[in-house]
């Protein structure tokens, strides 16, 4: 058949020793950049397109491509260990994964996160083979109006996941929204609270936030205590994820692959929202919710599923279509215009060793960064074995690096360091961290898809509900809600009866 | 013969020679370091893989080459384009930090939104150089009815207000190539704004959107070809010969729609002389070698040299052509002109 013939061409690609070591450059690459907080994977795609531009188009594509699915590897460690996310898409791991480490299954944790993404990895890249045309052309039909419905659909499922009290949840969500109008208004060019900082005027930054919030505010919390010793108290159990794990994973990594993928095709829509999707998901189907939050490996295997299937998703319009999903994806784009490649439909007919090869090196890739990750497993567990004075610092610093890195501007540390201190506050308050996470990601793209909408129907709000997409997300989320309010009520009604 | 040396005269002696022999090549008069003696920056104040990222990194080994130095492309995004340049205004003017510019976007922050801008665009940065410049082209969806630019424009005057274009940004060489093409014919044609052009490219392909007035060829050359897309017009002087039956505005009578996408190198004010023409000089080299003019021109790239006193000249006209296009066309935000509905009638 056809198609084993273009794979067994690609494997013989990619099985090259040249783009051998270039994917495996790349998936070192991706993991370091996504371990450090900060720097991500566009700072090393940019950082790499000079190189790119010496050797031949499929070896720097699978090098790119290697470091934007290894960041998604990577991303997690730090997560789990010191509860510091290292990108927006680890942010959903952090939840579980660090209580798990609290109680000395951080072995597990970061286990069950890499087998999570090898199968995710490798599920994808059959969906990007077998689904690529019908996959694009349905991406390409969510226009604003259905952006917004899926945000609203998205803000449904945050009410469902946030944890602990409720109120205290949505008015974090509502101050990351308002953190998220800061800037240039898109449409109409006004300055909204920038105070004419051109620092500001592109907004206040996720990344800058999250490390603030999660990495800088933790120190602030220890500092109160004198911490002497390790930061955990109990013995490392175990560093693979036991039978039971696997029992209470495998399906959330297989729900979690198929929403990541799928979304991830979407352009625009990012890796924090299918992250999103999936935690909640399980939680809400799962056979007894209250463990999410607690240190349940479900809520590490989703979440972390579901970022590298996006990852492998967002792959799609970028090779059938030549559209960019995000920074990452427009970079590779534009070192392959450099090179000369004309991405886009014609793509995988004018240069197949380009495409095949690609999705060769996707399995190597993931293979590759199986056997990297399990081993470092154990590394990284004894590092937690570093007393908490000293952990502490070498975190901060990597926080004040990481925020740097980005922009080089001194404005983003002390972006990062007032999210500290809000974070800090959030913590000794009890609030939830998420969901300012969320708003703040969330709102602008809602305001946006929303006014986009008005403008294209000219003001009428019809065009959410005459559009089919647009609508089916509308029913979805307001049929969640009313389940939430009205039958979860009834259930707990029907316990107490008891 | 020989005067005896003690050993330790010996000694002594061979230090003093050594100290000396170190010592000489300061107290000469060293000659004046060549420009360039060291690695040249040049700031893109955008992300990469956009449109001007690619092509300065497409241009860099050229300019490398007849400067003589490594030229490293350093991006500093925010503010579109804001942040690079001021970046470079603050710089010192010892002509290794230079800027790479998209014209219009260097223009239009002063001229749409001027208390952000912390630099004044033609006093505070010096031309160099006019390097190159992108076509842009008039692109609408496949199934939109019209299938010339007369039927466009003749859909256009008959429905008001119908045709929904495709920019990216306020200042966007999109919006004002649109603003352009509404006074030159007298339509009425609503816009709505997305981030970047790729994102307005997307939503052209999902047929959400009728038009982009101003897509640039690369963007669109794919879907040009696959059919998914139409080209109506290229703003060019001359048709390209990659699109031969596009024709220009020039020659349907719309010679004001003219604006591409054009990119240069400007420096920080106080450049010595010497520098800024020893860069003009490279670029000129650069840019007329048949390899690169010839690679440029297959990423989409047309060569076009200016010396920095054409420049200058372009930059002020330039000035006051967009501040003539901003003010009629409303695009200096004040409360009449906010409207959150989105009902474009002016």
């Amino acid at each position: 058949m056809d198609l084993i013939q273009n794979l067994f061409f690609g494997f013989g690609v990619c099985l090259q020793p040249i783009n051998l070591l270039y994917c495996f450059l790349g998936v070192l690459i991706g993991t370091l950049v996504g371990v450090l907080p900060g720097i991500g994977p566009p700072g090393a795609l940019a950082l790499l397109i000079p190189v790119t531009g010496q050797i031949r188009p499929e070896s720097s594509i699978i090098m790119l491509c290697g470091i934007m699915y290894g960041a998604m590897y990577g991303g997690s460690t730090t997560s789990i260990l010191v509860n510091i996310p290292g990108e927006a898409a680890s942010v959903m791991t952090s939840l579980d994964g660090y209580q798990m480490a609290r109680q000395g299954r951080a072995g597990p944790a970061l286990g069950i996160s890499a087998f999570g993404s090898f199968i995710a990895g490798s599920l994808s890249i059959f969906g990007l083979v077998l689904f690529a045309p019908t996959l694009s052309g349905f991406a390409l039909k969510f226009g604003p109006p259905e952006y917004f419905s899926l945000m609203i659909f998205s803000f449904a499922i945050l009410i469902f996941v946030t944890g602990g009290s409720l109120v205290k949840g949505l008015l974090m969500a509502l101050l990351g929204i308002a953190m998220g109008t800061i800037g240039l208004d898109p449409h109409a060019g006004v300055n909204r609270f920038t105070f004419n900082q051109p620092a500001l005027m592109d907004g206040l930054g996720l990344v800058q936030a999250v490390i603030g919030l999660f990495g800088v505010s933790e120190i602030l919390v220890s500092l109160e205590t004198f911490v002497q010793g390790e930061i955990y108290e109990t013995k490392v159990k175990g560093l693979l994820p036991t039978r039971q794990d696997w029992h209470d994973s495998l399906m959330p990594i297989l729900r979690a692959t198929g929403i990541g993928f799928f979304l991830g095709a979407i352009p625009g829509i990012g890796v924090l929202i299918p992250t999103f999707l999936s935690y909640g998901l399980e939680k809400r189907i799962a056979r007894d919710p209250s463990k999410f939050g607690k240190g349940f490996i479900a809520g590490v295997a989703a979440p972390e599923a579901a970022n590298n299937a996006a990852a492998g998703g967002a792959l799609i319009p970028m090779l059938s279509l030549g559209i960019p999903t995000g920074a990452s994806t427009a970079i590779v784009l534009g070192a392959l215009m450099i090179q000369g490649i004309q991405p886009g439909p014609t793509l995988i007919t004018d240069n197949p060793q380009v495409f095949w090869g690609l999705v060769a090196s996707l399995y190597i890739g993931n293979v590759m960064l199986l056997a990297l990750n399990l081993p470092l497993i154990g590394l990284w567990v004894s590092l937690l074995k570093i007393p908490y004075y000293l952990l502490s610092v070498l975190i901060l610093l990597f926080c004040l690096i990481g925020s740097y890195g980005i922009n080089y501007a001194a404005a983003d540390i002390l972006i990062m360091t007032i999210f500290g201190f809000i974070g800090y506050i959030a913590k000794k308050q009890d609030f939830e961290l998420t969901p300012m996470v969320f708003g703040l990601v969330l709102g602008p793209m809602l305001e946006n898809a929303l006014r986009r909408s008005l403008v294209i129907s000219s003001g009428s709000f019809a065009i959410f509900v005459s559009r089919p997409i647009s609508l089916v997300f509308l029913a979805m989320s307001l049929s969640f809600l009313i389940w939430n309010f009205f039958f979860k009520k009834r259930a707990t009604t029907m316990i107490s009866e008891d | 013969m020989f005067v005896h040396f003690s050993p330790s005269l010996k000694k002594s002696l061979f230090a003093a020679s050594c100290l000396i022999l170190f010592a000489l090549p300061g107290a000469l008069p060293c000659p004046a370091a060549e420009y360039p003696g060291r690695a040249v920056d040049v700031v893109v104040p955008f992300a990469p893989g956009g449109g001007a990222d690619n092509f300065f990194r497409a241009f860099r080994g050229a300019l490398a080459k007849e400067l003589n130095v490594p030229t490293n492309i350093v991006n500093r995004a925010g503010g579109g384009g804001v942040v690079g340049t001021s970046f470079v205004v603050n710089a010192k003017a010892d002509g290794y930090t230079l800027a790479g510019f998209e014209l219009l976007t260097y223009l239009t922050p002063q001229i749409i939104t001027p208390k952000t801008v912390p630099y004044q665009v033609l006093k505070d940065l010096k031309p160099i150089a006019h390097l190159a410049y992108e076509p842009l082209m008039l692109v609408v969806r496949a199934d939109l009815e019209a299938k010339t630019l007369e039927d466009f424009l003749a859909y256009a005057r008959k429905n008001p207000g119908k045709l929904l274009a495709a920019t990216s940004g306020l200042g966007s060489q999109n919006r004002v190539d649109l603003e352009l093409l509404k006074v030159a014919t007298g339509t009425q044609i609503r816009f709505v704004s997305f981030a970047s052009g790729g994102e307005a490219m997307t939503n052209l392909l999902g047929g959400h959107v009728d038009l982009i007035c101003g897509a640039t060829v690369t963007a669109s050359r794919s879907h040009l070809k696959a059919g998914k897309v139409r080209a109506l017009a290229v703003f060019t002087p001359e048709r390209l010969a990659e699109f031969p039956d596009v024709p220009t505005t020039r020659e349907k009578g719309l010679a004001t729609v003219n604006l591409n996408m054009t990119y240069g190198l400007l420096g920080p004010k106080g450049l010595a002389p010497e520098v800024v023409e020893r860069v003009s000089q490279a670029t000129k080299a650069a840019l007329t070698a048949e390899d690169t003019v010839a690679n440029l021109k297959k990423l989409g790239y047309y060569v076009e040299f200016s010396t920095p006193g054409q420049l200058e000249e372009r930059l002020k006209k330039d000035f006051g052509l967009l501040t003539e296009v901003a003010k009629r066309a409303g695009l200096i935000p004040s409360p009449d002109n906010l409207k959150v509905t989105g009902k474009q009638d002016k």
